[in-house]
């Protein structure tokens, strides 16, 4: 062994650290010959032997006892045991799902206060009327657009306004839109789709249509092909309630 | 049975409606982990014990790094108090938690220094601290003097090579728990340990053993 060498193994030879038995030897007779190492390791066993007197006169030590105190005080506390990394995922879920239904009511009652009787379609006969050549729809449609809303002019009379609304009405169940709530913009809609165990009959008993939002992704658990860059945005659909309040079909609205 | 009531002891308290309550107490000799464990669930003997195996490392660590009782005092508040607040930032699957605690105990103590500017303060207790009792006065002064300036010489090292010594030498952990604790190699331990000591002999020659001083190596 060289003094390189030495220089390598001197702190575990010095602290009497656990080393190779053949190294520890090789250490051991290279300080036999060599007076410069065997001073250095002189001089680090010295230390060694102040560093344990230090540390020995230290061990005793701890911190004072108001420490404890006053940690035991703040853990009380913190008693309430903080959420797992799995609990919180599921209060984050339940939280968004709860988020997400609570915005839906929100958007229904809003739109159902908005529109008023023309929002919410009640749709009583179960056969519709005819559809009209699209010159004549169009004509009346714009004809329709000049005149003012019923909200809007609130000293008509009640018959002429319920006659507005059943033709808004009839038209909405004709040509299987929405409602006039925004007549101006034209609107592309799927087919109606039953919801659940809704069958097709059912949808063509009529009921009330409901204008909601929804995210994207709702729309592939009706088969429609969804983007999945923008699953998260929202889309508009036309929920249509039976006569006993449940949903029966839904269409989504572009 | 009677073994088994003694390996589980319990607690028995009565409750606010007089009612006795007997609530299983954790064992002294469960590891960190499992103490740690019901400490989440909000059982505070569990506590209480894993901060009495603890706290006197963290506090000698604090101690021994920045010279000041009070500063000790306040790592070893703030350690613990982190522990209760985040424990659930403690993963067992990268280091014991003794690993952890002296990391964070680490971390505190060089934002410390660095943002007060903290000079070790050699004050009275600390010295009173480390005297013990002897028949004769006079060797345990020198005694005391000896001990107090080796004290003095880890206290001036640099942090990088102060840390490595006072955990390797004065804690006596291994190069590996060492290496966990400060986030390093091994052999970057071992050789800031050497460097470390070297400039401990360095400092404290003259007042061993009155001789010059070799030739300095630079260690910056």
């Amino acid at each position: 062994m060289n003094c390189q060498n030495f220089e390598n193994v001197i702190n575990e030879l010095a602290r009497d650290q656990i080393m190779e038995a053949n190294v520890r030897e090789q250490a051991v007779g290279h300080c036999r010959e060599c007076e410069s190492c065997a001073a250095t390791l002189g001089e680090q066993k010295k230390l060694a032997q102040q560093l344990n007197e230090l540390a020995a006169a230290m061990h005793h030590l701890s911190a004072p006892s108001r420490v404890e105190e006053d940690l035991l005080t703040a853990f009380r506390s913190a008693k309430v045991p903080a959420a797992s990394p799995r609990k919180r995922w599921q209060y984050a879920i339940a939280a968004s799902v709860l988020l997400a239904i609570t915005t839906i009511g929100v958007i229904w009652f809003i739109s159902a206060q908005e529109a008023g009787p023309i929002a919410v379609v009640p749709v009583q006969d179960s056969n519709p009327p005819p559809s009209k050549s699209p010159a004549k729809q169009d004509k009346e449609d714009k004809k329709e657009t000049d005149e003012p809303t019923p909200r809007s002019e609130p000293k008509r009379s009640p018959k002429a306004r319920s006659k507005g609304v059943q033709r808004l009405r009839n038209e909405a169940v004709a040509n299987n839109r929405p409602t006039a709530t925004t007549p101006d913009i034209e609107e592309i809609t799927t087919e109606f789709l039953p919801i659940g165990y809704a069958v097709a009959a059912n949808v063509q008993e009529g009921g009330q249509v409901v204008r909601v939002e929804l995210p994207r992704y709702a729309m592939a658990r009706f088969g429609l092909p969804v983007n999945m860059d923008r699953y998260d945005e929202r889309v508009k659909a036309d929920v249509l309630l039976g006569a006993d309040g449940m949903a029966r079909a839904i269409r989504f609205v572009q | 049975m009677r073994e088994n009531l003694e390996l589980c002891p319990t607690v028995a308290r009565n409750n606010c409606d007089g009612h006795r309550i007997i609530r299983m107490k954790p064992e002294e000799n469960l590891p960190d982990n499992e103490l740690l464990q019901l400490m989440r669930a909000g059982d505070e003997e569990a506590f209480t014990l894993l901060y009495r195996r603890r706290q006197a490392a963290i506090y000698r660590f604090a101690v021994q790094m920045g010279g000041s009782p009070a500063l000790a005092e306040d790592v070893t508040q703030e350690v613990f108090l982190a522990l209760i607040r985040e424990c659930h930032a403690f993963d067992p699957g990268r280091g014991s938690l003794s690993a952890f605690l002296f990391g964070m105990a680490r971390n505190q103590l060089l934002r410390r220094l660095q943002r007060e500017r903290f000079y070790a303060q050699i004050d009275d207790d600390a010295k009173e601290d480390g005297a013990s009792a002897s028949v004769e006065p006079w060797e345990d002064f020198l005694r005391a003097e000896a001990i107090e300036s080796v004290r003095k010489a880890v206290l001036s090292l640099p942090e990088r090579y102060r840390e490595v010594v006072v955990l390797c030498d004065l804690e006596e952990m291994s190069y590996v728990e060492t290496g966990e604790i400060l986030g390093c190699a091994l052999g970057t331990v071992r050789s800031r340990l050497h460097r470390g000591r070297s400039l401990l002999i360095e400092k404290l020659r003259p007042t061993n053993d009155q001789q010059p001083a070799k030739a300095a190596r630079c260690f910056a």
